[in-house]
């Protein structure tokens, strides 16, 4: 009988078990599956979070994508993990369309504030509280290249790969979304 | 040449990402320092960021939504090959559908002009489908006998289409005509029974097309006179060839067989 992969539900996997683990969860394997839908929800659902940022909306988005994956399992062919990204990224545009009333926010016109810059807060401390309202300011592009690269942490042919852009645009856009980034927390008084 | 700015924060990212200190890196590239220092301090904060952890309750809800799943996955009977094929591919049954439609519009199209006469606006299709029969047909019997039938057509087609007084359809009779020469070619061609069997049917359809082309001569329109003349002429001519035996086309292999063919093709 094969061995099993070890798969911890939070922990990060090597590219070849993950290989393993998709191929016994297409030959039915339930205990692969569960294991895979655990390990994809953990890595999609901060990715989702990030280009939603609602956590209600980011669990049910994160689990239409679980169940598309699983219905779709078995005619899933080359990278496995752009596939799913891919799943993710339809998935969100999908939801930003369903949301038609709500108006897109730019930089420029943002009006989340963040805490008053007399408050003791550290100022060159990046929190999540933070980045949340930085990446509301950013292009949907300069969001997700942000999501994939810093916090998902893709490599950049993985990220392009994912995006379907070519790696040479990917760094482009990576630059000048943690520049934006930078001059969003500028702009509000952060010493970053 | 100078690498740009974007190439030179990915490959230092990289470095970092390695372990190589950031201040170290900065110092390869001095110009950029100013610039590229705080867009990496954001980085390594970014990457720093604590992971953002699902609630278990939201991952177990989602994996019970997946365990129902394939459990109507597995439950679901098996349905027979051809229709998980049509049920899984509507663009099949669209094709499907399609073909159907263009084989029994082609189908009625072809019976509907059967019937059709010169004029007719099914005409060309009568004729397109006859092209089709003979070119779909290889043997040299099979194409004579085509002849044939195509002659009797013809002949029907000039007498149902005759007005009195009328001029002739020129096109219609030399292709009736032409027809039956190369209907009596074809059965010239092939040897023994099969032969015979052939120019006798081909005798027969002369016979009938000279005793139409006379019985329409005397009601014709005047100006058609010399040309049904012959025409008919022609028939006789044919006739005595075959049955003598003696020459389809240009071969005169008799006195009394006199080959007309220079007449008829002047009216082409």
């Amino acid at each position: 009988m094969a061995e099993k992969p070890s798969l911890l539900s939070s922990g990060e996997i090597k590219n070849d078990e993950l290989i393993k683990i998709v191929a016994q969860a297409k030959k039915g394997d339930d205990q692969a599956l569960e294991s895979l839908c655990r390990y994809i929800y953990g890595r999609i659902y901060g990715y989702i979070y990030h280009r939603v940022r609602q956590r209600e909306d980011a669990e049910d988005l994160t689990s239409e994508v679980i169940v598309k994956m699983v219905k779709a399992l078995t005619k899933q062919n080359g990278n496995f993990m752009a596939w799913i990204y891919k799943i993710a990224a339809n998935t969100i545009i999908d939801y930003q369309r369903r949301l038609t009333s709500r108006k897109e926010t730019s930089l420029d016109e943002l009006t989340i504030d963040l805490p008053d810059k007399k408050q003791s807060m550290p100022k060159n401390v990046l929190t999540a509280d933070k980045l949340k309202m930085g990446i509301a300011g950013l292009t949907a592009e300069q969001a997700e290249v942000i999501a994939l690269r810093f916090l998902q942490e893709n490599n950049i042919e993985e990220t392009a790969r994912i995006m379907g852009k070519s790696v040479g645009a990917v760094k482009v856009m990576q630059f000048r979304a943690i520049k934006a980034l930078r001059d969003f927390f500028r702009k509000k008084g952060y010493q970053i | 040449m100078k690498p740009k700015i974007e190439e030179i924060f990915e490959s230092l990212l990289i470095e970092i990402q390695k372990g190589r200190r950031m201040e170290d890196c900065l110092k390869d590239y001095p110009e950029y320092r100013a610039e590229l220092e705080p867009l990496l301090l954001l980085s390594c904060q970014l990457n720093g960021l604590p992971k953002l952890e699902p609630e278990r309750q939201a991952v177990e809800s989602a994996l019970s939504r997946v365990r129902r799943i394939v459990y109507e996955q597995r439950e679901q009977p098996k349905q027979p090959f051809l229709r998980r094929f049509v049920t899984l591919h509507p663009v099949f049954i669209r094709a499907a559908a399609t073909i159907v439609l263009v084989l029994l519009a082609g189908w009625g199209g072809i019976s509907f002009s059967a019937q059709s006469l010169p004029g007719n606006i099914f005409y060309p299709v009568k004729r397109l489908a006859e092209n089709a029969r003979y070119n779909l047909t290889f043997t040299p019997d099979g194409r004579a006998e085509l002849h044939i039938a195509f002659a009797r057509n013809r002949t029907g087609e000039l007498l149902k289409s005759f007005r009195p007084n009328v001029t002739l359809d020129k096109r219609l009779l030399n292709s009736m005509l032409n027809e039956t020469r190369s209907a009596q070619k074809g059965a010239e061609k092939l040897a023994g029974a099969k032969s015979l069997v052939l120019m006798d049917k081909v005798e027969q359809v002369n016979r009938w097309q000279k005793s139409t082309l006379e019985d329409i001569q005397p009601i014709a329109y005047a100006g058609d006179s010399a040309i049904l003349c012959n025409a008919i002429s022609l028939c006789a001519q044919r006739g005595d060839c075959l049955t003598r035996g003696c020459c389809s086309e240009c071969r005169y292999g008799s006195e009394a067989c006199v080959c007309p063919w220079e007449t008829i093709c002047a009216w082409k």
